[in-house]
């Protein structure tokens, strides 16, 4: 289920912008699920909301004295921000990916519905990499912060929240040393 | 002390009948959020583009649709409410 997938390992049909040919996707990376939580409850909230309070207000009070179409337009206008709530949050959480490749990592960070912001660095530019899973949840559900240190750009990448930090940890080091191994080996 | 000057105001007659329907102000300002609404969701239909274009999953197409299908149903409520209200 890639919809709900928060840790893909070798994605097949998966792509991303600046790929380039022959780059293979090591992991796909998005927050953990419980990340989320927050959000559905408030989105199952908004959805059950009217039903509550049509059952709660009886049809007698004075404030149900508007018509048939104006609680229609209300309603829907209630209904449509509701959709738009759950699926801007998901689009966000959906997005939001950090990719590990064979040559790189990249970090694609979603603000809000306007602001896209992409950092990359490649595999040979990493200099250590550290994780941490802290927290009653993280350790229940096993999620947790991968930091990657780099001598790019940025100096510093962290993968917020993911599944499986030591698994990502582990590979992203087996990488770094295939790439130096590989490099030093041309370089002779 | 009292002051010689008379500070009444004439209004208009017109405007001395002038009274404001409290709904009228509340189905203006319902159309205009409806107006900037549809505005929004315009720009949600252009972000999961980005988005997508960014990222390519089988997700895509369905989130697409499902942004496609809010705004349709937004101008159909728009229609509906511009007919119902004037």
């Amino acid at each position: 289920m890639t919809a709900f997938s928060a840790f893909l390992e070798s994605p097949k049909d998966v792509s991303f912008e600046s790929q380039e040919k022959g780059e293979h996707i090591v992991f796909l990376l998005r927050r953990h699920w419980v990340i989320n939580v927050k959000w559905v409850i408030m989105g199952l909230g908004f959805l059950i909301f009217p039903v509550i309070f049509w059952l709660v207000v009886p049809t007698q009070t004075g404030f149900l004295f508007v018509s048939k179409e104006y609680s229609f337009i209300v309603g829907t206008i209630w209904y449509l921000f509701t959709f738009i709530f759950i699926l801007e949050n998901y689009l966000i959480w959906y997005f939001n990916v950090y990719i590990v490749t064979d040559r790189r990592i990249i970090d694609t960070d979603f603000f809000g519905i306007i602001h896209k912001k992409v950092s990359e660095a490649p595999l040979r530019n990493i200099e250590d990499s550290t994780y941490n899973v802290s927290g009653v949840l993280a350790t229940m559900f096993n999620f947790g912060t991968v930091k990657i240190q780099t001598a790019a750009e940025l100096p510093e990448f962290e993968f917020e929240h993911i599944p499986n930090p030591g698994k990502v940890h582990e590979k992203i080091n087996d990488l770094i040393n295939y790439n130096l191994k590989k490099r030093l080996k041309k370089e002779k | 002390m009292g002051s010689d000057f008379d500070l009444s105001i004439d209004f208009p007659n017109f405007l001395k009948n002038f009274s404001v329907n409290p709904f009228y102000i509340a189905e203006g300002f319902l159309f205009l959020t409806l107006l900037v609404y549809l505005i929004y969701s315009f720009l949600v239909v252009r972000q999961v583009y980005i988005m997508s274009e960014t990222i390519t999953t089988p997700v895509s197409f369905v989130l697409k649709a499902f942004s496609w299908l809010h705004l349709l149903a937004l101008i159909v409520l728009i229609i509906f409410t511009a007919v119902y209200l004037f």
